[in-house]
């Protein structure tokens, strides 16, 4: 917190009022995001950006993520994910894991060859414990 | 199979809602609404200058047969068709390359 009010030459509090703005700008978004997406809300994570819920019609559980690069996005379990065939999509969801991890500091070992849905899990189970991989 | 090896091996996890929509590469192969409408002015532009030549030419009396008056109206509405058909091309790549730049 010092180091980016000493880099911007502004004060320690200045900085701490604009992330806790940030982070209840984030929380409103995701929650709106949820409702959206006819979730429940189950835990809500501002720092990580991120939101676990529940999809009652779905019967699944679900995960939005925020990433500065890509914005938001909604993620349910899947028990068998090799059932999606899209390569398309799935090189897309790739990417956006790769970005997602690099942004938080998270390093991958073989994430180009792992299956999307895997690398998820293992991503969003270092960013939020709960989640398990 | 080691049962152990099974489940370490089994992939579950998380993924997006997959997109139902047609991806932007299938949008752009459908020819685009704008560029029909074009056409047909294209057609139509083409086809009243060839009336209007053909009908000039009769005054004139350049051609006084019959026949060759409707010839000569033929002749420019193929080439309108044909004129219009190079015009819808180079539309249509415009058109292709655009949305392209935009996704």
């Amino acid at each position: 917190m010092a180091s980016i009010a000493g880099k911007l030459r502004t004060t320690r509090q200045f900085v701490n009022q604009t992330k806790l703005a940030a982070e209840a700008k984030l929380s409103t978004t995701l929650l709106e995001v949820a409702q959206a997406n006819d979730l429940q809300v189950t835990r809500l994570y501002p720092e990580q950006a991120i939101l676990l819920g529940y999809h009652p019609a779905l019967k699944r559980k679900a995960i939005i993520t925020y990433s500065t690069r890509h914005g938001i996005k909604v993620w349910y379990w899947h028990n068998n994910p090799e059932e999606v065939t899209n390569q398309e999509f799935l090189r897309q969801t790739r990417e956006y894991l790769l970005d997602l991890a690099k942004e938080r500091g998270i390093e991958v070992e073989g994430a180009a060859d792992m299956h999307p849905a895997k690398l998820a899990s293992i991503i969003f189970s270092k960013l939020v414990p709960r989640v398990k991989s | 199979m080691n049962p152990l090896r099974y489940l370490e091996k089994r992939i579950r996890g998380w993924l997006p809602k997959e997109p139902q929509t047609p991806s932007p590469q299938l949008e752009i192969t459908r020819k685009p609404p704008k560029t029909r409408t074009q056409v047909w002015i294209v057609i139509f532009i083409m086809g009243f200058a060839s009336g209007l030549l053909g009908a000039y030419s009769a005054s004139f009396d350049i051609f006084s047969r019959l026949g060759i008056y409707v010839w000569l109206i033929l002749i420019c509405l193929v080439l309108s068709i044909v004129a219009a058909a190079i015009y819808v091309r180079k539309k249509v790549s415009e058109e292709r390359q655009r949305m392209r730049r935009e996704v």
